[in-house]
């Protein structure tokens, strides 16, 4: 599996890369890490990832914005939010614009590891 | 005309910030009674300080502050390999971040967030009329401050 992951903070980018690599995992290929919405959709024309992680409050482009862009690009990538906004509004928007997981932050290893093993399932 | 936030929509603040450290760091902070701080004067804060711009329903910003001590702690729970000061500064905006988001849970998507704005040093004052909110907490020896200066439209 090929992975980008999309954040504005280089803590998280690297924790969820480092986790990508949990044993619990398939194989996960890291092939890019954007700070922002247009960052993303540059590194995903790129690259074509299987699956994303997507922060939602970003400058430039917000993670809506950003998936509504990915799913236009692909009709299989498999995208999980990783955010700290816990309203249901903005998780059902997420979720209805094409996303497929919904991960508040702050999240624990074993909740992202689990999360992203749902991800992949299909 | 706004009006100063209630009791219970501070509890919103409170809760995220105790969720935020038992969650994220398996050892709860002590946060304790909350205060308002005086507008004349320049609002708490540490070394490090995150801070978030809110509009909607709401108008003013919330931040976090707090020692470099800390910082560098949370960073090795965390797992993060590295200590530059980029990193403590990613971490205290990115935990004010963390905040706000679980507040709006409670508060409505009527509080619009913005990205975290991070700096060292800064002095900070009230941006309104109304006094602001401390929250005060320790966590593994180390005091911070959220500070929550909102008012309602």
């Amino acid at each position: 599996m090929r992975m980008m992951i999309v954040d504005d903070s280089s803590i998280i980018r690297n924790r969820i890369a480092q986790l990508a690599n949990h044993p619990d995992l398939p194989r996960i290929d890291i092939v890019g890490m954007a700070r922002h919405g247009g960052e993303a959709v540059s590194l995903f024309a790129q690259h074509r990832p299987d699956i994303v992680t997507m922060d939602l409050t970003m400058p430039e482009m917000d993670g809506v914005d950003c998936i509504k862009r990915l799913v236009l690009m692909s009709d299989n990538v498999r995208i999980l939010v990783v955010s700290a906004l816990g309203d249901k509004r903005t998780a059902l928007q997420a979720l209805m614009c094409g996303a497929h997981g919904y991960l508040h932050k702050p999240f624990t290893n074993a909740e992202l590891v689990g999360s992203l093993r749902e991800l992949m399932k299909d | 005309m706004t009006s100063e936030l209630q009791e219970n929509e501070l509890r919103a603040f409170v809760d995220s910030v105790t969720h935020f450290f038992a969650h994220s760091s398996g050892d709860g902070a002590d946060v304790r009674s909350a205060y308002l701080a005086d507008l004349r004067s320049e609002l708490p804060r540490f070394d490090y300080t995150g801070i978030i711009d809110v509009r909607g329903d709401w108008r003013g910003c919330l931040y976090f502050s707090a020692p470099r001590g800390m910082l560098s702690h949370l960073l090795l729970v965390t797992g993060e390999g590295t200590y530059s000061e980029e990193d403590h500064l990613d971490l205290v905006g990115e935990i004010a971040n963390t905040f706000s988001g679980r507040a709006r849970r409670e508060l409505g998507e009527g509080l619009e967030i913005s990205v975290p704005r991070r700096g060292r040093g800064m002095a900070i004052r009230a941006s309104g009329t109304t006094r602001p909110f401390v929250i005060p907490l320790t966590w593994r020896g180390y005091d911070a401050v959220v500070v929550v200066d909102l008012q309602i439209r």
